[in-house]
This record gives C-alpha cells, sequence and structure tokens, in this order.
C-alpha cells in the first residue's frame, strides 16, 4: 500500500516534523518566555548560580550539556566565570 | 453609467472631449438600424424568455398572460373564486441546476512552454505558476463566483447566459503624465535636482516643462501596487440573461460561433439622462458640449418621438420629458469598439451614441456561456437549456389546475334543475328549463322549507378527464425533472455503487453546461491576457483567498511583467457535486482498503485531490504526527518504515528543542549524566566478565576500563517526551528547587 521510495520518505518526514514543531514549538513558546523561562522565574546569580553551577559540574551534566548544547553550555562556562569575577572584585 | 462601466479616457484632460474620442466606425443610424434588425429577428425568442421568466417568478403579471396557462373562458375570467394557478416546480428546477452547474469553481492553468535548457523550463514553469495566479485574482476581483452562478441560473432556464467583460478603464486608474506651467524657477532648479521634471516644446514649438518618464512611471508603480492593495480589479466583469444579448454571428470556418457584434440591451427609466445624470454628462461629453454646460445637457424626447440631446432643465414644448416612462439603453459591442446607444423604442431604428471608445480586444467581449449548444442557426435557437421540456409542461399544468379551480367553484356553488318523474325538466313561463340558482336556491335559508315538485339535480362538471389530464402531465413533468437522487433522495437504503450510478447518469446532462462554462471563463481570461499585454510596467495582484493551511499564511503581492503573459491556458471545472464526491470517496475506500487499488489511483481518481503525491505525503505524515503528539504506537511495527519516520521526525524535534529551548537541554543533559552514573556504578560493582575475544561482556570496553565519557554506552537517541522539562519548574531535575528561589531561572542575563 505505501512505496517506501526515499524522496517520499524525506517529504513525509520533513512535513510531519514542520508540523510537530509548529505545534509543540508553538506551545513551548507560549508557555515560556525569551530566555526560555517559566512564569514567575527569576535569574540565579552571585553565589546561588556558582552553588548551581558547581552542582551541574559535579554530577557531569555540564559534561553532558557539552555534547548536546555545545552553545549552551559556552554560555553557562562565561556565566560562571563573569560570576567568579565579580565576586572577587576583578 | 455606473462606475463598473465608466472607461476614462488617458489623456483628456484640458481637451475637449470631442476632439479626442477615436473616430467612430458605426453611426448612430447604423447602429439602430442593427439593433432594429436583431430585435426582430429575436423577437420570438425574447417573447419565450419573458413567458419563462414569468413561469419562473410567479409575478402577478403572469396570471393576466394567457401564455402561462391561466386562461380563463368568458363569463368565468369575471369570477373572484376562481384562482389561476402557478405551480412553482420550475423554479424548484432551476435552483437544482444552477446549484449542480455551479458547484465547482473554474481552475485555470497555464500551460508552460519551453524550447530551452532546463533552466529556461523552470523559469517558464515558475512564471505559468504566477499567471494563473494573476488570472484567478483577477477572477476573485470581479466577483467571478457570483457571475458563475448567475450564469448558470440563465444555462438552467435560459439557454444561455453572457458574460461582458471589459478594462475597468481605459488607464487602468494609473496616473496620466504630468505638465507644469505655474512653477517658480526655484521649484523647477528643486524638480530637475530630483530628476523629475525635463523640458519639451510642443507642436508650436513653445517649451513646456513636463514630468520626467522616471519620475512618470515610478507614480504609475505606486498606483498600481496601491490598487492591487485596496483589492480593486482591472477589469469589470457582468453577467446578462439570455434575454438582454442580441448576438449577430460571422461564419469563421469553424463550429466555434464567432460574433460579429452583439447588443447588451437594458431599460432604465427615462429619468436616468435627465441633466446632472452620469449618462447625460457621458452623451456631453461624446457630443462635446461645452464644459460649463454639461451638467445642465440631458437628453428628452422629442416631438418626432426621437430621442434628443440638449442644454435644457425644463421640458421644452410638446417634448415628453418627465413622463414615467422607460427608455433602453443599448451597449453595442464590435470587436474594437464599445458604444452606449439609447433609445426610446429598439423597433424604432433611432437613438443617440452618449458614449464610445475602443477597447482593444480585438473580438466581441461578449462571451456565451450556453446550457448547450444545438445545431440551428436560428435565432435563439443556437443553444438549448436543461429545462425546456419543463417549461413546455408547466403552462399545460397551470391551466389544467386553474381550470379544475373552476371546477371546484361551479361545483361548490348550487345550481339545480327540477325533473319530474319521467326525467323531463321542468320549465319555467317562457318554456325554457327552470334553474335554480343562488339567490332561490332550495334550502339556501335553513328558516325555509320548500317544498318542490319533483325531482332537484345539481348541475355539476365532471372533472374525471381534468384528473386524469393533470395525472399524465405530473407524471411527464416529474420525468422532465432531475432524478431524485441528486436530492438525496433513494440514497440511505442503496449501495454506494448503485447510488454512484445513478448520480452519475444524473451527471451527464450537466456535463456540457459545466465545461461550456469553463471555456467561457478561459475566452475571459484570454482577452484579459491581451489587455495586460498592452501595459507598459509591471502588474500587481494579490494572490486570490484560497485554502490557507494555517492562520500564518499570507496572500502574497504578486508583481508581473505583461510582456512574460502567455495565452496557452487551460480552465478546468469539475462537473462532481459535493453528493458524488461523497459515494465517490466511499467507493474508493472500499477498494483501498480491498487492496484493488493504491494509495495515488485513490487520491487521483476517487478523493479528486488535486495533488495527489502531495495528498499521500500530506496523510503519512499526519499518521507520524498523531504519533509524536500523543505518543500513540498502537499498530505501528518497530521495524515498520513509519517507526522510521516518527523516529527521524522525534529526533528533528530533539535537535530543535535543543537548540531553542536550555530547559529542554538540561533535562536531556541531566539525564545522560544519570545514566552515564548508573552504567559507571554498574561497571564498578564488578570485574568484567573474561573474554576470549578481549572485549567486555556487553561490548563495552570504555565502561569496563572505568572510562567515564558523556554519551558513551548511552542510546544513540534521546528517548521520552521530547517537551519534558519545558514549561514546569526550572532545573526540577537537578534537584535544585531551593537554589532557584521563586523558581528563578539561571538562564536569563546570560551572555
Amino acid at each position: 500500500m505505501f512505496t517506501a521510495r526515499p524522496e517520499v520518505m524525506d517529504r513525509i518526514v520533513d512535513h510531519a516534523a514542520s508540523e510537530v514543531m509548529r505545534r509543540a514549538l508553538g506551545v513551548a513558546d507560549s508557555i515560556t518566555g525569551a530566555a526560555g523561562e517559566a512564569y514567575g522565574d527569576e535569574p540565579l546569580r552571585g553565589a546561588s548560580f556558582l552553588a548551581y553551577y558547581a552542582d551541574l559540574d559535579s554530577r557531569g551534566v555540564l559534561e553532558s550539556l557539552r555534547v548536546v548544547s555545545p552553545e549552551l553550555a559556552t554560555r553557562l562556562d562565561r556565566a560562571f566565570e563573569r560570576e567568579v569575577g565579580g565576586l572577587l572584585g576583578v | 453609467m455606473s462606475d463598473s462601466t465608466k472607461i476614462t479616457k488617458t489623456e483628456s484632460e484640458g481637451d475637449d472631449a470631442s476632439e479626442d474620442s477615436p473616430s467612430m466606425e458605426w453611426t448612430a443610424e447604423q447602429i439602430g438600424s442593427a439593433l432594429r434588425e436583431l430585435h426582430r429577428e429575436y423577437a420570438p425568442h425574447l417573447m419565450r424568455m419573458r413567458v419563462r421568466r414569468m413561469l419562473l417568478e410567479l409575478a402577478d403579471d403572469a396570471k393576466h398572460d394567457d401564455r402561462t396557462g391561466t386562461h380563463l373562458p368568458k363569463p368565468y375570467d369575471k369570477s373572484r373564486l376562481i384562482l389561476k394557478t402557478l405551480i412553482g416546480d420550475a423554479q424548484d428546477v432551476v435552483q437544482n441546476y444552477t446549484a449542480r452547474v455551479s458547484a465547482n469553481e473554474p481552475q485555470t492553468s497555464v500551460v508552460p512552454v519551453a524550447l530551452g535548457r532546463s533552466s529556461v523550463a523552470k523559469r517558464v514553469e515558475e512564471r505559468a505558476a504566477e499567471q494563473e495566479r494573476l488570472l484567478m485574482s483577477q477572477w476573485a476581483a470581479v466577483h467571478g463566483r457570483l457571475a458563475q452562478r448567475q450564469a448558470a441560473w440563465s444555462q438552467a432556464w435560459g439557454r444561455a447566459g453572457w458574460y461582458l467583460t471589459l478594462p475597468r478603464d481605459a488607464s487602468w486608474g494609473l496616473p496620466d503624465r504630468r505638465y507644469f506651467e505655474d512653477l517658480t524657477d526655484d521649484e523647477v532648479a528643486q524638480m530637475r535636482e530630483r530628476g523629475e521634471v525635463v523640458s519639451t516644446s510642443d507642436e508650436d514649438g513653445v517649451a513646456t516643462l513636463v514630468e520626467s518618464a522616471e519620475s512618470w512611471l515610478e507614480r504609475r508603480r505606486a498606483a498600481a501596487q496601491a490598487r492591487a492593495i485596496s483589492g480593486r480589479s482591472l477589469f469589470t466583469l457582468e453577467e446578462f440573461g439570455p434575454d438582454m444579448v442580441l448576438p449577430r454571428y460571422d461564419r469563421d470556418g469553424t463550429a466555434a460561433r464567432s460574433l460579429k457584434y452583439g447588443f447588451v440591451i437594458e431599460e432604465v427609466p427615462a429619468s436616468d439622462f435627465r441633466p446632472g445624470t452620469e449618462l447625460a454628462k457621458a452623451a456631453a461629453q461624446q457630443a462635446g458640449v461645452a464644459e460649463e454646460d454639461v451638467e445642465r445637457f440631458g437628453l428628452y424626447l422629442g416631438k418626432d418621438g426621437k430621442i434628443a440631446g440638449g442644454v435644457t432643465r425644463g421640458g421644452e414644448p410638446g417634448s415628453q420629458s418627465g413622463v414615467a416612462e422607460k427608455w433602453t439603453l443599448a451597449r453595442f459591442l464590435t470587436r474594437d469598439e464599445v458604444y452606449y446607444f439609447v433609445t426610446q423604442n429598439p423597433e424604432s431604428g433611432s437613438g443617440e451614441i452618449i458614449w464610445h471608445d475602443t477597447h482593444g480586444g480585438g473580438q466581441v467581449p461578449l462571451i456565451p456561456v450556453p446550457g448547450m449548444y444545438t445545431d440551428s442557426s436560428a435565432p435563439g435557437a443556437e443553444f438549448a437549456s436543461l429545462m425546456e421540456s419543463v417549461f413546455a409542461l408547466t403552462p399545460i399544468i397551470n391551466q389544467i389546475e386553474t381550470l379544475l379551480s373552476n371546477v371546484a367553484t361551479w361545483n361548490a356553488l348550487g345550481r339545480f334543475v327540477i325533473e319530474d318523474p319521467s326525467g323531463q325538466l321542468f320549465a319555467d313561463d317562457s318554456g325554457d328549463p327552470l334553474i335554480m340558482s343562488t339567490e332561490d336556491m332550495v334550502g339556501l335559508d335553513p328558516q325555509d322549507v320548500s317544498v318542490v315538485k319533483g325531482h332537484i339535480r345539481q348541475l355539476t362538471i365532471d372533472a374525471g378527464m381534468l384528473f386524469q389530464l393533470l395525472d399524465f402531465y405530473s407524471h411527464r413533468l416529474d420525468r422532465s425533472k432531475p432524478a431524485p437522487v441528486t436530492e438525496g433522495q433513494s440514497a440511505a437504503t442503496a449501495a454506494a455503487w448503485q447510488v454512484r450510478q445513478l448520480l452519475e447518469s444524473s451527471g451527464e446532462l450537466l456535463e456540457q453546461a459545466v465545461s461550456n462554462h469553463a471555456e467561457a471563463v478561459k475566452q475571459v481570461q484570454l482577452l484579459w491576457v491581451r489587455w495586460m499585454r498592452m501595459l507598459d510596467e509591471p502588474i500587481y495582484a494579490f494572490a486570490a483567498p484560497g485554502h490557507r493551511r494555517d492562520g500564518r499564511s499570507v496572500r502574497g503581492l504578486i508583481e508581473f511583467e505583461p510582456s512574460d503573459l502567455v495565452e496557452s491556458i487551460r480552465v478546468e471545472q469539475s462537473s462532481q457535486s459535493a453528493q458524488q464526491r461523497v459515494v465517490l470517496r466511499q467507493a474508493g475506500i472500499e477498494l483501498l482498503q480491498a487492496g484493488r487499488i493504491d494509495e495515488h489511483e485513490f487520491y487521483e481518481h476517487y478523493d479528486l485531490a488535486e495533488d495527489p503525491e502531495e495528498a499521500i505525503v500530506r496523510a503519512w505524515a499526519q499518521r507520524a504526527v498523531d504519533i509524536v503528539m500523543l505518543g500513540n504506537t498502537s499498530g505501528v511495527d518497530e521495524d515498520s518504515v513509519l517507526a522510521d519516520i516518527v523516529n527521524a521526525v522525534r529526533g528533528r524535534l530533539t535537535m530543535e528543542l535543543l537548540e531553542r529551548s536550555p530547559n529542554f537541554a538540561l533535562a536531556q543533559a541531566e539525564g545522560m549524566a544519570a545514566a552515564a552514573d548508573q552504567a559507571a556504578a554498574a561497571a564498578a560493582a564488578g570485574p568484567p566478565q573474561p573474554s576470549t575475544s578481549g572485549m567486555a561482556a556487553d561490548g563495552n570496553v570504555a565502561a569496563a576500563m572505568g572510562v567515564r565519557e558523556p554519551g558513551f554506552g548511552m542510546p544513540l537517541d534521546l528517548p521520552g517526551n521530547p517537551l519534558q522539562g519545558l514549561g514546569g519548574p526550572p532545573f526540577s531535575g537537578a534537584g535544585l528547587g531551593p537554589v532557584t528561589a521563586q523558581g528563578g531561572s539561571a538562564l536569563e542575563g546570560l551572555a
């Protein structure tokens, strides 16, 4: 009944992916803010952020993050350096 | 003249209108003569159409016209009790046919023609698609759907409808070139600097300032865009019934009848030509009346019964101005020209040309939309409607029912004779049979008891034969109507294929009417193409509103070079009704499920999808979307292609979310880290089993070696709900709830 021609499969995947993303990301975008924060969130700063960062690092989450989302990992690293610099006054 | 039919001249400013008007190939006398001839030739046809309209509209005048079957012989015509009956069956049938003939909109496709390389062919194909959108947008802009329904109505009852299309105005609503007279030197210098003005000299060698070509073209472009944005169409499209058009055909050596010229005749109140009206002003300009007198110019009926024009406000002595009467406004259309001709009586041969211009289409812009073509050339018999027999039978039935009403009235009123025992009638004093009627009828007054000698017998009319006739003709009328299955009857109990058979056979009658309309639309659009090719700048239009897949789809502005327009177009219109489609689709589903046809055949021939391949893709994509969105994988084998598609879709969604959602990325990283911890713990729990091949028992050498690397030994995909972590408390998966007071996000403010 279904002919699995590669170009047809690609079109199906393209079409389905765009539909799913349109719906799923539409929902996601509607419940999160510009920085990905949920309603009522506040940014972590200073010692709170350093504790959070250290926890991520100790549990190996940062290492995994460098694989799945290197850009986010880099942003966290930079934020860590900035917060440390702020605390040390350099 | 209504705005929709007004054609203005491109270079009329400041000049005498009569001098600007293109020379006329026809005089008023010639037009009047042609109108009189056609009117006489088509008189029987016009009369037939008049009767049909009365039968359709069931108006009061129909009861006073014997041709509708409402005749009553004297002295019964004086009775106020007899009901002149008009059955409404013709109206019902017209509605049925109109709905079915106009069920589907015409679809224009431009046939791309390219003789060169493939890159050229691709460009041609793109242009063809753009031209299709342009033509359909114009169809929408002239309210083509409404005109189509009107044409279908005419096709159903009156043998043919007619489309009249013209450019909306000769200058396409674009600005004329500007000439400057009262500019100061400074202003001229500034405008020259901006490239807006150049010097030129007129025929007498006098220097004048004129708008530069660049500036003019730019203004025309801006105006064209503004016109497109405001939704103003480039053309007009009007539909006229069969009793409003008088055509004259040429012989051109083909089966197609080529129009030589034609009239569109409309009755308008004579008051429409009084001074100050649009029609009178147009006539004044045509007559070259001075500008200050245009408002005072009007048309009136002179002593000789001919329409004359003059600068007047009051009725001239002997004129009939102001009398409530109707004149005939005839639009006379030739292959190159348009005339507005007004006459008191089309049979008189006299009248006035009140407006004239060329249209440049190269053919008469009147396009017939016949119900059916015949092989006759007799005026009015060139076409046939779908309801000829209905209109033949309707007056007969009207007449029978009217007579039956007469019978009922007669029989309901007592008229008696008195017979003696031998059967002889009693006679009055003069020797005539004694008839007892209303005034002295026996038993009329319940207080009286009349004693009558002899036997009283009521005089009645035997209506038996009338009822037989009515039954006979009604049965014939029923057979002339659309089959009951087209109205949904008998569909509930019959099998799909039986219903389809019935529908198809009833639909065959409409096939020609539907394709005739598609052909007419093609002729209309070919005229549009010719007119648009005359433009010297891009055409702008918005794509016609169609089936939008979602609310974010937009109607794009189309920009098209007139020189790229081609005449190789095709217009198709499906004759399938909604009912037929339902049955057809059902039959296709059964065949598909039985494995007798493939999906492509189903979508192409049974679902009537415009793009069957696209329909297949969308249907399978929908299954994948349902699985990904709802997680319901019942009936989907892990080894199936659909499962692969679902995985691919999940993978793409995951990648997209990793890019767009920090929370999602962190949740995934948390999961990976936890899995790596578990793997490391498992490895630390005991030494790896000895292996003769030198490999760890589970094949994970790295784990056996105590190597801990993100992603190593873990599944290649990212299982679970891709939306995990979105919208919930941030980092909840990390156990850092207290750290993020108020649910704070670590990601805000990140560089």
